[in-house]
Formats: structure tokens, sequence, C-alpha cells
């Protein structure tokens, strides 16, 4: 017994914690490589391009090139690694070929979960998104809760199929489980995940933003750093083959602005009924078939700003000590930190 | 939420068009009997359906292909004594392959399933039904049957079956204050097998694809008007009217046309030629 105490504590203190991870240069994945790294862990970070990797300076942080499509470049920047965080994907809401979504997040993350096999990790976090249960009805969703539409959108189907892998290969034996973040917001990398930012910082600018005409529907809505803390909460404390919704409050549009307006008052806000939001991907699906340019959006993927998607975090707060920052206090956070970030020269 | 209020039994109804049907007759305020396969996690879905919408849900988990679990579940209703007054024969298997390469033991599964199932189950609760009316029997046939498309050998004789026998019933029910309807739905995103492979299509036949949450409350309308034949989507309906239209030859280079380019993503994750999973309509 003795003899295992010193060993475990040996390990404890002299050795770091190798953990490998993917889409650090992506919003929550470059938060989340630098918080490991931090608490003096060995971060293997795999990136598609070193030389714009910039943002994850770090003594703790060691870039691998490579790509989730390469399974070899994942076991070389995998090895001696003993937990994995699997962040990243293509995330859009639309794309053609659609086949993107399915190479990148599909066979990405099998490729992911084979080599962690390979190299025996102790413990594999994938992170998925509250994308995949569709929209919620009467009451929040939780984590058992069906899926009441249908997949009409690539992002949803492919990453669902991933979550199938992972929960396929937990039941085998690999101790995977699946985080689902919501709609997040706060200081951090400006990526397409990162809406929120780009919105609040066209009203300080003054420009005008388009806001679905719908007041009253609500979405849940995560701060950045309590969805970095719950990452490293479900490596610590998860269950194998279990999903957690890592969220915020549930809020409406209305209210985002009563919180808003109180630091940016103005009127640069327009309401854009639906219709007009179609009409405008239509115009811009056209345009994809006649010039190639990628739309913002389409007329089906705009669905999901005008119905209600209301999640309930009781689960990760309950198993994994999960906290939830009040959406005032994170939302005027985020305003301050962008006006001090404007305000540098 | 009220046990005393008559049920509607939904077949198949875990997943996909059954499930979409489910919470659409959730929101009329029906309440349930959901039958689907073991292990499908209709148990989650009951207790949803229960949280949002308030009504009574009865789960009971069945493999349709087999007669004594249809008797089983005829007998385990009456026991309870739900009072059954809307009958929906969702539950059925589709096909992705051509005639050569399917299993007899696929297409026996289909067969039980798609005609046996929806006969027997309809025979059984017959009584029921003419006890409790006004009351409706929705069977779920497929566009499929009116156009004879390669790869659906078997599934489309399956729906034409479907087809014949509603109409044919709703003629000798109509006495009985029973409602005989027919839903002819067209490719649907229901689960991911079909979801993804309705994705290969070509441009026409990717329009014509619908989300089962848009098909389930116009085809729970419509039911409820007992109307006898339910062909939702304005693509499919223009398919319905130029199939009356169109000359034999010119439907036969239309319709191959629209089979030719259905086939799996170049790498698909997932093997969605997969013999047995029961795909909805």
């Amino acid at each position: 017994m003795a003899a295992f105490t010193t060993i475990y504590f040996t390990t404890k203190t002299n050795r770091a914690t190798n953990i490998f991870i993917t889409g650090t240069t992506g919003y929550i994945g470059n938060l989340l490589a630098l918080k490991l790294a931090n608490a003096d862990n060995i971060v293997h970070a795999l990136v598609r391009n070193p030389g714009e990797a910039n943002n994850l300076n770090h003594p703790n942080i060691k870039l691998f090139k490579g790509d989730v499509n390469n399974i070899d470049s994942i076991k070389l920047a995998m090895d001696g690694c003993d937990q994995v965080f699997h962040l990243a994907a293509f995330a859009r809401l639309w794309a053609r070929p659609s086949d993107i979504f399915f190479k990148v997040n599909v066979e990405g993350t099998k490729n992911i979960l084979e080599a962690a096999v390979e190299k025996n990790v102790s413990r594999l976090v994938y992170t998925s998104s509250t994308a995949v249960f569709g929209i919620s009805l009467n009451q929040p969703l939780s984590e058992n809760d069906p899926r009441t539409i249908g997949f009409s959108n690539d992002y949803d189907l492919s990453k669902c199929m991933a979550e199938k892998f992972v929960l396929d290969y937990a039941a085998k034996g690999l101790h995977a489980l699946i985080v689902n973040p919501s709609r997040v917001y706060g200081p951090g990398n400006e990526t397409f995940s990162n809406t929120f930012t780009r919105l609040l910082k066209a009203l300080m600018k003054g420009k005008f933003i388009p806001v679905p005409k719908c007041p009253d529907v609500v979405a849940n809505y995560s701060y950045v750093n309590d969805v970095v803390e719950g990452h490293m909460l479900a490596m610590k404390y998860g269950k194998a083959g279990e999903r957690y919704i890592l969220g915020g409050e549930n809020i409406s549009y209305r209210q985002i602005f009563q919180v808003v307006r109180e630091i940016i008052p103005g009127r640069n806000a327009i309401n854009i009924p639906k219709f007009i939001l179609k009409a405008f991907g239509f115009i811009q699906l056209l345009r994809f078939y006649l010039t190639k340019k990628q739309p913002a959006f389409t007329p089906s993927t705009i669905n999901r700003y005008y119905t209600s998607t209301a999640f309930s975090c009781q689960k990760a707060i309950e198993e994994l000590n999960y906290k939830i920052t009040p959406f005032r206090k994170g939302m005027l956070d985020t305003i301050h930190y962008l006006k001090q970030k404007n305000d540098e020269p | 939420m009220n046990p005393n209020k008559p049920y509607t039994l939904i077949t198949g109804a875990s997943d996909g068009f059954g499930k979409a049907l489910a919470i659409e007759c959730a929101r009329w305020k029906m309440n349930l009997i959901l039958v689907a396969l073991p292990g499908s996690g209709l148990r989650h879905l009951a207790s949803f359906v229960e949280k949002n919408f308030f009504v009574d849900v009865k789960i009971f988990e069945k493999d349709l292909t087999k007669e004594t679990d249809c008797y089983d579940l005829h007998l385990q209703v009456l026991d309870l004594g739900l009072q059954v007054n809307t009958l929906i024969n969702n539950a059925g298997i589709g096909s992705t392959k051509n005639f050569s390469e399917t299993s007899p033991r696929f297409f026996k599964q289909q067969i039980k399933l798609n005609v046996m199932a929806t006969t027997l189950l309809t025979s059984l609760f017959i009584p029921e039904l003419k006890k409790r009316g006004p009351s409706r029997i929705l069977n779920v046939g497929s566009l499929c049957s009116f156009f004879y498309l390669p790869k659906k050998q078997v599934y489309g004789a399956t729906k034409s079956f479907i087809y014949f026998f509603s109409k044919s019933l709703r003629r000798e029910l109509k006495q009985e204050n029973i409602s005989v309807s027919v839903v002819c739905p067209g490719g649907m995103n229901t689960n991911f097998h079909v979801s993804l492979l309705n994705r290969t299509g070509n441009f026409l036949s990717r329009i014509s694809i619908l989300n089962p949450e848009q098909v389930a409350p116009i085809v729970i309308e419509k039911m409820m008007k007992g109307k006898e034949v339910i062909i939702p989507g304005a693509v499919n309906q223009f398919g319905m009217l130029l199939d009356k239209l169109l000359p034999s030859f010119i439907k036969k280079i239309f319709t191959d046309n629209l089979m030719r380019d259905l086939k799996p993503l170049n790498q698909p994750p997932i093997d969605i030629h997969k013999d047995s999973p029961p795909l909805a309509a």
C-alpha cells in the first residue's frame, strides 16, 4: 500500500498530465487550451497550420501539425497523452458540397476515437452541440429528450452521427463522454461560432444589426468561461457514455436587449420578420448557384433563430458541479471587455 | 391529463415520422399509446410528451413483425381498459437496394411489418373503434406506390397494398362511423440513414424532401377532417398531377432520372445499406 501511495503521489506531482486537444484555433478550444496550459498541463494541440496559431504561444503548449482527417498525424500528436479533448468541427450553417460536414465532423471524430483507443488514453471528452437536440416545445430540453425535428441541417446530422460514434466507443470500453454547449457568448476569438461578439461590436459602432422579429422566442446562452470550465469538469467527473448540456440561462431576444441597452444605448437593431430573412436566404442561394459565393445563411437554416431552444443544465450542475454565470453579469463583463479592447491603441 | 379520454395508438412511434405524428397528436390533446421496438427510446419520448403536453402516454415495446406481438399488444391494451378511437399504422421498413441484392430475410420482414401487421392490427382494433365512434384509422402509404421506382420493388408493392386496403376499407367502415385515411408522403428527413440518403438525390428529388415536423400537422388535420387520401407537400402534389397528365414513356424517363443519382455519399460513415433498421415510410 505504501509503495502504491508513493508511486501515486510521484506521478501526481512530478509528471504533468499530457492532454491532447483539437480545435484550439476555435473559440472555446483556444480558451480551453490556454487554461489547461496555465494549470501546468502539457497541451498537445493538433493544428492544421502552426504558423497561424499565434495565439497559442505558451511554454506548455506543443503544436503538432496535422488534421482530423489524417489519422497518422493524430496518433503522432496523441502519443504519451492521458486525456483527449476533441473540439475541432466544421461549424457552419450551410456548405456545398455538404460532404465536408461529414468528412470533418463524423470521420474526423472516428479518427480521434480510433487513435484514442490505440494510444490507450484514459479519458476523452467530445464537444458536440445543443444543435443535436433540435428545438424545444413547451419545456426546456434535457439530455434524454428526443429530437422532434428532422435532419434537414447538415451540421446537426453530422454532429448526431459523430455522437453516435462516441457512444459506440464508450459502450466498447473507452471512457468517452459528450458535452453539448448551447449558444456561447463572451470574450474570445472572433470565429464563426462567436456570433454574439460580432453583433455586439457592430452595435457599439452604431451599425445596424438584424434581429429576428420574435422578441419572445427563448434560447439558451452560455458564458464562454462557464463552458470552458465545464469541459474541465466533464473530464474530471463525467461518466462514460453520458451527455452533458453545458448552457446558461434561457432568455428571450427582448431580455437580451434589456441588458445590452443598459450599456449600449441606441436604436440600431432592426427587427426582421422571418419571410424577409427567408427571401434574403433565397437570394443568397441563387447567387451561390450562379457565382459559387458561399451564402451566410439559406432559407432553411434561419428557422432556428425563430424557434425556441431552451435547455436545462440540471444534469451538469448536479453531476459535474457545473456553474452558470448569470446572463446579466456575463453580458456586462463581455461588453466591458470589448470596450476596453476597443480603447487600446 | 385525463386517462378517461380515448387514446390514439401509433405504431413505429419512436423515431422519424411516427415520432412527429405522436407529438402532433399530443398537440391535439389526444392521449397516446406508443408502440415501437424494444430499446428504441420510447420511455424518453413518452416522458417528454407528457411533460410538454399534459396528455397520458402508454408505451408498448413490441416487434410487430411477429404476429404474437400484435395479438399481445391488442390484449394488453384491452386489459388496461384503454379506449382506442384512433389507430395510426405507421410502422414500416423502407428499401434502398436492388431486388437481387436484397435478402429473403429482409423482404419477408418488410412484408410482415408493412402488410401483415397493418392488416392484423386494423382487424383486431376495429371492434374497439366501432364502440368509440366517431373514430379514425390512418394508414401510412407512400408516394412511391404511384411511381414504379427501381430499388423500391417490394416496398412500393407493400405501400400499394396499403393504398388499396385503405380505400376499400373506407367504403366498408363508413356506416360504422370509422373514417379511414391513407397518407402518401414523399421523401422525408426521418432518421440518420434516410436523411443521409436524401442528400444524394438530384435537384428535383431534393426539393421534394420534407421534414416530418412539417408533414405531421398537415396529416393529422386532414385525418381529423376525414380526408380519404392525403398527399403532403406542394412538389409532391404537383408530381401527382403530372402523373395523371403525362404519357407513360415521359414518366419513365423522369423517374429513371430521379433514382439514378440516389446513392450513398462518397464515404458513408455509417452503413446506410444495413439490412435491418425499420425505417418509417
